[in-house]
């Protein structure tokens, strides 16, 4: 029963989460989509829920990453589109998080104000050079992923 | 003429001093069994680095443990003998640059040719993705259509040790065949990854250089003890500090001369013939007591004792015989043992006559036993040795015979599993040019898709240029045309301007070997080219000229088997020549000293049946008692002088006991296996001793 009650408080203890809006700008059609979600992740699993404009969520456990929609049905990601997400899902726990925006070894970082530029290193900046934080005290406000191919990510918490 | 037996090993001994710095003991155990086709099968599997690793694994799969390993690596990357540090799995920015350099040749080309629509709705879906993805797959602007595909089945960024934590490969660049090398790099490497903890080290060369250190030790403790027991046996029932000094003298001269011999035959002297063939020279001190208590010492000259003599004799011509046998240990061991009894036997009959030692007082004993016919024994012996034929089993795992290294075998197991390797089979490949390996790779990549080898990244001559063909048949410009106009009318922004980029400048010349790739080619000196490549243990191996699974283990079995038939011809024709010696010696009457072989024969198959399997050094150990059993069924032959025959026999089986016996205690199975075999033979020979009766 202690075992259990010290799994649940540890569980807890380590599970975070946040609301956002996405702003994802598609430099080949020249257009930038809204979404609302939210991401809850731990140690052992993270999920992206999204709200609007319609239900999805994505479920990382492990080195698996599911999709589902609001009829239900779930598949697997393979391949690129799984090491992409993986990569994703992974930066926006890390740049949501203040204290790992300043000891991330990924990235050197910049401050200029209130705004961190992040320069990536190594395999990640084939996909994504650099990114923007912007902050307001020791919290996390929005960040802004900036694209080998000219498109943005935004992700402005709620 | 007194000092003669000195005098001989301070020549010996001088001789030793001044080649010592050209005479070399190697300690690689197991390599003195291999067959030519082994010894070329590990130089390969060393040369492609498939044993030239090591795994370092830090508990946790979390941030902090990557970090602590990026430490690690570091500073790994500083020691000599490491020439590669490894943590990621994506692959180097070389291996990225030569792949993007030779991708058209390398990626999977879909060569179907698609009309204006088809591709029209290609891109509209393509569009209508990037609207209503939730996840971010950005757009390939460099071929929309997915003409060129390569097949990604890695999943993970870093290597992980299953339910441990993630993991570091070093490459070494050191020989690691060599345990002096080796240890060297293995002690650096332990004394790096001391001050860091929940860290598990693994590399194939450990067992060399763990396994050498505890038998170099456990021979050396066996030495000592066997060294304080024969000590003990002269000081103590002797009682002749004389005559021990000039004994050790004596052996120390026949080891010697027997290692500047077999160190200018053989340009080494390996630690296990070492080991055994001084064992093999305590056998000669049987020449000496049947000497000593015949008082043939005091009597100057070469002492011409027939029944020495022929003991001697038919002992050396069994060595001699074995020092034909192929397989390097016993050859170079017969040899060794050839070479010290015949120095000891001279030294024995000739040099101690010098020495003036009188005759010690023998005494019979005051046991008597009723003596039986030794043709009870040998229907005793028959029943024995049926009982053996029938239920033991030869032991052809060559593994068996090392020392168990159990945490080392544990830990081998571990990363075997835990790093997924257990979920491909190694296949070996082999052909005559580099052209002809390439191309069989890819007959064989067709068997088995999910093959993993050195052709995924290059491809043969004949591929290449067949790949470039298709590429120049392909209608490129229009499809760029194509691509163009139709994304405009779909609404796509300006992205296609550089379609299908480096397409014409594909050179199958670019094509080359790249250490990052993990897989190389490499020419052995049988003037044929190797690789290796992983395919799934599930798929049965096509069968092709040059194709075989890589299993060592396998192979060495098999020189076993041929080991143990080799032996047993050898036994065979030892035995034809101790019976030939026998006749010799006691004419048509025969019976009395062949029940010295024959019985302890039989007792020893007979204790090995009952406590497991006989291996090979449990057949040396064999021909060993045979040898030391037959000079006793020679000297007890109607004798005249049974008391003194008996007590000299005594004294020697008890030096034997002492020097070969104590191998019982010894944990490597190679060792202990001959302790065994000696200590029981010896008790038979007790038996017999005061047990038959010789009329």
């Amino acid at each position: 029963m202690r075992s259990l009650l010290i799994l649940v408080f540890t569980t807890l203890l380590f599970a975070e989460a946040y609301d956002f809006d996405e702003n994802k700008f598609v430099f080949a059609i020249g257009n930038t989509f809204h979404k609302v979600g939210r991401i809850d992740y731990s140690k052992e699993k993270a999920t992206i829920t999204y709200s609007h404009p319609k239900y999805k969520q994505i479920v990382k456990v492990d080195n698996n990453i599911s999709i589902e929609g609001s009829s239900g049905k779930r598949y697997y990601l393979k391949g690129k589109a799984l090491s992409h997400t993986k990569a994703f899902i992974d930066i926006m726990i890390r740049l949501g998080e203040y204290r790992e925006i300043k000891n991330n070894k990924d990235f050197d970082v910049k401050k200029e104000g209130e705004r961190y530029l992040l320069t990536f290193k190594g395999e990640m900046k084939q996909m994504l050079p650099k990114a923007e934080v912007r902050t307001e005290g020791k919290k996390v406000k929005s960040f802004k992923l900036f694209m080998n191919n000219g498109d943005t990510l935004e992700i402005v918490k709620r | 003429m007194k000092h003669l037996n000195l005098f001989i090993f301070f020549l010996l001994g001088t001789l030793f001093l001044g080649f010592s710095s050209q005479i070399k003991f190697s300690t690689n155990f197991l390599e003195v069994f291999f067959s030519k086709e082994s010894a070329t099968l590990l130089d390969v599997t060393s040369k492609l680095g498939l044993s030239n690793n090591i795994y370092v694994a830090k508990k946790g799969f979390t941030e902090e443990s990557l970090h602590e390993l990026r430490i690690i690596a570091d500073k790994l990357q500083n020691i000599e003998g490491i020439s590669k540090v490894k943590l990621s799995l994506s692959p180097s920015k070389k291996l990225r640059e030569y792949y993007k350099k030779n991708y058209y040749l390398l990626a999977d080309f879909n060569r179907t040719k698609l009309s204006s629509r088809q591709i029209h709705e290609k891109l509209q879906t393509a569009y209508d993705a990037l609207q209503e993805a939730y996840i971010y797959m950005p757009l390939d602007t460099n071929d929309p259509l997915g003409l060129f595909s390569v097949n990604v089945s890695r999943n993970e960024a870093y290597m992980k040790l299953q339910d441990y934590g993630y993991v570091l490969k070093a490459e070494v660049n050191i020989n690691t065949s060599s345990a002096a090398e080796a240890k060297v790099l293995y002690t650096k490497v332990n004394a790096l990854l001391k001050e860091h903890k929940d860290i598990l080290v693994y590399a194939p060369f450990f067992f060399l250089v763990e396994n050498s250190t505890y038998i170099r030790s456990d021979t050396q403790k066996i030495i000592t003890f066997a060294t304080i027991l024969l000590l003990l046996l002269y000081f103590f029932m002797l009682k002749n500090h004389r005559l021990l000094f000039h004994t050790i003298i004596a052996i120390g001269s026949s080891v010697l001369g027997a290692i500047l011999a077999s160190a200018y035959l053989f340009g080494s002297v390996n630690i296990m013939v070492l080991a055994f063939g001084i064992s093999i020279t305590t056998i000669s001190i049987d020449y000496m007591f049947h000497y000593y208590f015949h008082g043939d010492f005091s009597n100057k000259g070469f002492i011409r004792q027939k029944r020495v003599f022929f003991g001697f004799l038919t002992t050396f011509g069994v060595f001699v015989i074995f020092s034909f046998i192929s397989i390097r240990l016993f050859h170079e061991l017969a040899f060794f043992a050839a070479v010290s009894l015949l120095i000891a036997y001279v030294l024995f009959s000739w040099a101690f006559s010098y020495l003036e030692i009188e005759k010690p007082p023998v005494t019979g004993s005051r046991f008597a036993f009723k003596r039986v016919n030794p043709l009870y024994l040998l229907l005793l012996s028959v029943v024995l040795f049926g009982y053996s034929y029938t239920h033991l089993k030869f032991d052809d795992d060559l593994r068996n015979l090392d020392y168990k290294n159990e945490r080392l075998l544990a830990l081998s197991q571990q990363f075997r599993k835990g790093l997924m390797q257990s979920r491909y089979q190694t296949v070996l490949l082999s052909d005559t040019t580099r052209e002809l390996l390439l191309q069989k790779y890819e007959r064989l990549q067709i068997k088995h898709p999910e093959i993993l080898g050195i052709g995924k990244f290059l491809l043969s001559r004949r591929k290449c240029e067949e790949r470039r063909g298709a590429l120049e048949a392909f209608d490129f410009r229009k499809i760029r045309q194509t691509i163009q106009t139709e994304a405009k009318k779909i609404g796509f922004a300006n992205v296609f301007e550089h379609l299908y980029t480096g397409l014409e400048r594909m050179d199958c010349d670019n094509m080359h070997v790249l250490d990052d790739m993990g897989f190389k080619i490499v020419k052995e000196d049988d003037g044929r080219y190797y690789t290796v490549v992983f395919i799934p243990k599930d798929e049965t191996l096509t069968k092709m000229e040059g194709v075989e699974i890589l299993d060592i283990a396998k192979h060495l079995s098999q020189d076993m088997q041929n080991s143990k038939q080799t032996i047993v011809k050898f036994m065979t024709v030892s035995i034809v020549f101790i019976v030939a010696m026998l006749v010799l010696v006691s004419g048509i009457n025969i019976l009395y000293p062949l029940v010295y072989i024959v019985f302890p024969l039989s007792v020893v198959l007979f204790g090995i049946t009952l406590s497991g399997m006989i291996n090979i050094m449990h057949l040396f150990a064999l021909i060993i008692l045979i040898a030391i059993g037959i000079d006793y069924g020679v000297y007890m032959h109607r004798t005249t002088t049974q008391t003194e025959t008996m007590t000299a026999i005594k004294y020697a089986l008890l030096s034997t006991l002492a020097g070969f016996g104590v191998l019982i205690f010894s944990d490597t199975v190679a060792l202990h296996s001959i302790g065994f075999v000696i200590t029981v033979g010896i008790g038979a020979v007790f038996i017999l001793l005061w047990g038959i009766s010789d009329r």
